[in-house]
C-alpha cells in the first residue's frame, strides 16, 4: 500500500495537470509511439493494481481519466441526453467500483472493462424508458456480447482505447446517417441543417426557399418523421 | 407515392403551435418532446465533452458513496488511513510520556475585546453573534487540543 498516497487529499495537487497531459496525449493518435503506449499500460497498470488494493487515489485517476471518453463516445451518444449520460456515468462509476476487485489487468488496458461496464448501465436505461433513440436495446445488447466477447479473449493492444473511442464515436454517426436516410431527403436536410450543423433558422429556411415561419413547420414535421421511423425499430417500448 | 411526391399539406392551427414550441424549445425556452429527439441527434452526431469539474464532482461523490456502502476497494484505503492516523496517535501519546504540565487554557471573558467601536442603534447584530461564537469556537478547539496535549 502506498502511504503517501493515502495520506494525499483528493484530487492531489498535480493530479488534474496529469490528467490534462494524459488526455490530451491520448488524443493525439497519430502522435503516439508505440514505446510512449507501452509506457502509458504500464502505468495504467500499477494504477490498476494501487486502486484494487484500495488506493483511493489511484482509483480517482482512473475514473477521471477515462470517464470523459466512456460521456462522450459510450454514454451520450446511446442515451441521447445530456442528464441521463451524467447519471449513467455516475452509475458506472459506483458498478466499475463495486466491481473492480473482480477486474483482471488486461494488455489493452481498463477501459475496455470500464466500456462494457457503462453499456450494461446504458442498455438498463434504455430499457427503462420510453423514449425514441437512436440505438434499440437489441443493438446494444449487441455491441455488449462483441465487447465482451473482446474482453475475454483478451483481444486488444496498447491503443485499443483509442481505436475503441474513433470506432464509437463513427457508429453514432453512421446510425444518425442511417437514420436520416429513412426519412424524406427534404426532411433529412432540414434536420441535417438546423439541428446538426447547427445553422441560423433564417438561414436555414433561405437556403430551403421557405418563410421562416414555413421552416418552422417543416422541422416539426421532418423531426415527427424522424421519430415514426425509430419507433418502428423500437417494438419492445410498445404499450406493455 | 412516395413523401416527397405528394403535395404539401397545409399546416393546421394545432401543428403551427407544435412547429412554434418546437422552435422556442430549440432555442432553450420550454420543451418539447421533439426538441429532445434533436438534442440526441446532435449528441450522436457531434458529442461534446464533459465539464471536467463535473467530472470530478461524480469521481469524488462515486468514492464518497462506496466509502460509505462499504465497498471493500475503498474500504482498505479507508482502514489503511485509519491505522496511520491510529499509529501516529500512539506514537504522540508515547513521545508525551511523563509529561504532566497543566495545559493553558483560555478563561471565561467578557467579549468587550471584541468589539472596537460602540454598537449602531440598528443592525449588525447577527454580524456581532456570529463574531462571538466565532471567537468562542476557536478558545473551545484550543482548550479541547490543549486538554488532549496538542499544540
Amino acid at each position: 500500500m502506498n502511504a503517501a498516497a493515502i495520506a494525499m487529499p483528493f484530487p492531489w495537487p498535480g493530479m488534474i495537470r496529469e490528467m490534462r497531459t494524459s488526455a490530451s496525449r491520448a488524443t493525439k493518435v497519430a502522435a503516439v509511439t508505440e514505446p510512449r503506449a507501452t509506457q502509458g499500460a504500464l502505468d495504467e497498470k500499477r494504477l490498476v493494481e494501487r486502486a484494487k488494493a484500495g488506493d483511493r487515489a489511484a482509483l480517482g485517476m482512473l475514473l477521471s481519466h477515462h470517464g470523459p471518453k466512456l460521456y462522450r463516445c459510450v454514454l451520450l451518444p446511446r442515451l441521447g441526453s445530456e442528464a441521463r449520460a451524467r447519471d449513467a456515468l455516475s452509475a458506472t462509476y459506483e458498478k466499475a467500483i463495486e466491481r473492480l476487485a473482480l477486474y483482471d489487468w488486461q494488455p489493452c488496458g481498463i477501459y475496455p472493462w470500464l466500456r462494457v461496464v457503462a453499456m450494461h448501465i446504458a442498455l438498463d436505461m434504455i430499457r427503462a424508458s420510453r423514449r425514441e433513440v437512436l440505438f434499440q436495446s437489441e443493438d446494444l445488447a449487441r455491441e455488449i456480447d462483441v465487447a465482451e466477447s473482446a474482453l475475454q479473449r483478451n483481444q486488444g493492444t496498447a491503443h485499443y482505447d483509442q481505436v475503441q473511442e474513433q470506432h464509437d464515436l463513427d457508429h453514432a454517426r453512421r446510425r444518425v446517417r442511417d437514420a436520416l436516410e429513412r426519412i424524406n431527403p427534404r426532411y433529412a436536410q432540414a434536420i441535417r441543417l438546423r439541428v446538426l450543423e447547427e445553422r441560423p433558422r433564417e438561414e436555414v429556411a433561405s437556403t430551403m426557399g421557405v418563410s421562416a415561419a414555413t421552416f418552422d413547420v417543416l422541422l416539426h414535421r421532418s423531426l415527427a418523421a424522424l421519430k415514426k421511423a425509430l419507433a418502428t425499430d423500437a417494438p419492445e417500448r410498445q404499450e406493455p | 407515392m412516395s413523401e416527397i411526391e405528394r403535395p404539401t399539406p397545409d399546416p393546421t392551427p394545432e401543428e403551427v403551435r407544435e412547429a412554434q414550441a418546437l422552435r422556442e424549445a430549440l432555442e432553450g425556452h420550454g420543451e418539447h418532446e421533439l426538441a429532445e429527439l434533436a438534442g440526441a441527434l446532435k449528441f450522436a452526431h457531434d458529442p461534446p465533452e464533459i465539464d471536467p469539474a463535473l467530472n470530478e464532482t461524480l469521481v469524488r461523490a462515486a468514492i464518497a458513496r462506496a466509502h460509505r456502502s462499504g465497498s471493500r476497494v475503498v474500504y482498505v484505503a479507508f482502514g489503511a488511513a485509519t491505522a496511520l492516523a491510529l499509529a501516529a496517535a500512539v506514537a504522540l501519546l508515547v513521545t508525551r510520556g511523563g509529561v504532566e504540565r497543566a495545559p493553558e487554557l483560555a478563561l471565561s471573558r467578557s467579549t468587550q475585546s471584541l468589539f472596537d467601536a460602540p454598537f449602531p442603534r440598528q443592525g449588525g447584530t447577527s454580524a456581532r453573534v456570529d463574531r462571538i461564537a466565532e471567537a468562542r469556537a476557536r478558545d473551545y478547539r484550543a482548550n479541547l487540543f490543549a486538554r488532549m496535549g496538542v499544540r
